[in-house]
């Protein structure tokens, strides 16, 4: 089970969450009013643990679900939709009791109306709720606490799984007194604040995810659908080419210098020489023709990764030495580096360069043995792929990495 | 106020927090001679007089206090202060 004390925290305010005399005193760390929330908090998710969480949300509608008595002013005229305050708030609000209807709540409703014109409601344009959303309709003269027995005959559920939202006191204080074990909490008669104080109550708590739960659970980070699609591929190349990867490299343009920047002065991790630069370097050598200075942007089926690689090649005559190359953490394991070097060595080999030099210092924050292309192998597939000589740095090549042989036997 | 008072407004308070509706306080009052007024509800009985009176007790006020009457004399400093 999980508490999420910092939405805790940050519902009451950090100010009022601390309380240094009760630590010291009593090594209480929290305020009274922190440490209420807290075991209110405790007892939600113990109550959900035991299945006490509360399956019905019993609605009244005039006033409640919508503005104005629709008896009166007809199905036109109650305010829903978006085009004044009060109206959007009613909106707001059967948006809130549809999401809890999306996690399972069921929804009833319980109105002192006739029968048609209450239905009438749910068929205005701007209404969230429909009439399909609803599990019972009780629009008739009888009393409430009498309905909600009905509704509760009607579903098979105890009254005791019921909460009831009605903005008017005197049908509150009724079902209160003749019905004890419904939760009638008292929403007064703001409707901008029923979700609000409904929320507060946490009597809706949940302590798994049901499949309905993920359905909506957006939240999930792009990545982690990255993940989940990698494992449903046996073949990780069949992974990456579902990814749709397109990514633009170019030689830096104005526009991007920032970023470039930043990337050049805080990565570590793939990065092969570590070395920085300041804006006013990056920028002199975006406009300096013996540096092949290069950026990648990386986009894929689930969004944008940005700009994430940068790679600068320095000319002495006909020799490029690749004086920085650095990637994002982000797109590890997506070749992208391998995308980085056919465009370098298009651009190379279409200014007489004959001779790529690599270099790869390896600093305590580097950890290649995480799966990336390892430095030296790059520097291979330079050598084979494009036949132009490579020479990397031997003497410091030897000592960080056995591939080197390979390279050696290369030559 | 004096501490008599004060003493008579804090029985409601006691007798609220500690669930001993027949408490009786005097300014001689002490914790062992209340059932149930052990360190966890003298936390409680802490928090309640702080918000009753709106007043914070600052760390080590509490400490030197014999009885529910310098309790009483305590509260009557900090109003006055």
């Amino acid at each position: 089970m999980i508490q999420d004390l910092n939405s805790l925290a940050a519902t009451i305010g950090h100010a009022q969450w601390h309380d240094w005399t009760r630590w010291f005193s009593y090594k209480i760390p929290t305020t009274p009013e922190a440490s209420l929330a807290i075991a209110r908090s405790t007892a939600a998710i113990i109550a959900a643990i035991f299945g006490k969480s509360k399956k019905c949300l019993v609605l009244d509608l005039d006033n409640t679900l919508w503005g104005g008595i629709i008896g009166d002013v007809g199905r036109d005229r109650i305010d829903i939709g978006k085009e004044t305050p009060l109206a959007e708030a009613y909106t707001a609000f059967q948006q809130y009791c549809l999401d809890l209807r999306g996690r399972g709540v069921l929804l009833a409703v319980c109105s002192k109306n006739q029968q048609e014109i209450a239905r009438e409601g749910f068929s205005h344009p701007d209404s969230v709720l429909k009439l399909e959303h609803f599990s019972a309709f009780k629009a008739n003269w009888e009393p409430k606490h009498e309905n909600l027995q009905a509704i509760a005959a009607e579903l098979n559920l105890g009254l005791d799984s019921f909460v009831f939202v009605d903005d008017n006191p005197a049908e509150r204080a009724l079902v209160r007194a003749q019905l004890p074990m419904v939760l009638t909490p008292e929403v007064g008669s703001d409707v901008s604040l029923y979700p609000a104080i409904l929320q507060a109550t946490r009597c809706f708590e949940t302590v798994r995810l049901s499949k309905e739960d993920l359905e909506r659970a957006d939240a999930y980070t792009a990545n982690a659908a990255r993940a989940s699609t990698a494992a449903k591929f046996a073949d990780y190349g069949a992974y990456l080419d579902s990814l749709q990867m397109s990514a633009e490299i170019e030689l830096f343009s104005p526009v991007y210098l920032d970023r470039i920047s930043q990337l050049i002065n805080k990565s570590n991790q793939f990065n092969l020489t570590t070395r920085r630069f300041t804006y006013a370097e990056v920028e002199g050598m975006s406009k300096n023709r013996a540096y092949i200075p290069l950026y990648g942007k990386l986009a894929d089926s689930f969004g944008d990764n940005g700009l994430v690689s940068v790679v600068i090649g320095r000319r002495e005559e006909t020799v490029l030495h690749l004086d920085l190359w650095l990637m994002s953490c982000r797109v590890l394991k997506r070749e992208m580096e391998l995308a980085m070097l056919d465009v370098l060595v298009q651009h190379a080999a279409s200014s007489g360069i004959e001779t790529l030099i690599g270099y790869y210092y390896p600093t305590a924050k580097k950890q290649d043995g995480g799966g990336l292309l390892p430095p030296t192998r790059l520097f291979i597939r330079i050598n084979r792929r494009r036949g132009l000589r490579l020479e990397p740095e031997h003497r410091r090549l030897r000592a960080a990495d056995p591939a080197h042989r390979d390279l050696a036997k290369g030559h | 106020m004096n501490s008599t008072e004060i003493i008579a407004e804090l029985q409601p308070i006691f007798a609220d927090i500690l669930d001993l509706p027949d408490l009786r306080l005097t300014a001689e009052t002490t914790a062992p001679d209340v059932e149930g007024w052990d360190s966890l509800a003298h936390i409680n009985l802490v928090g309640a007089i702080e918000k009753h009176y709106k007043l914070k007790f600052a760390l080590g006020e509490l400490q030197d206090l014999n009885n529910v009457g310098d309790m009483a004399n305590l509260i009557i400093r900090k109003l006055g202060a």
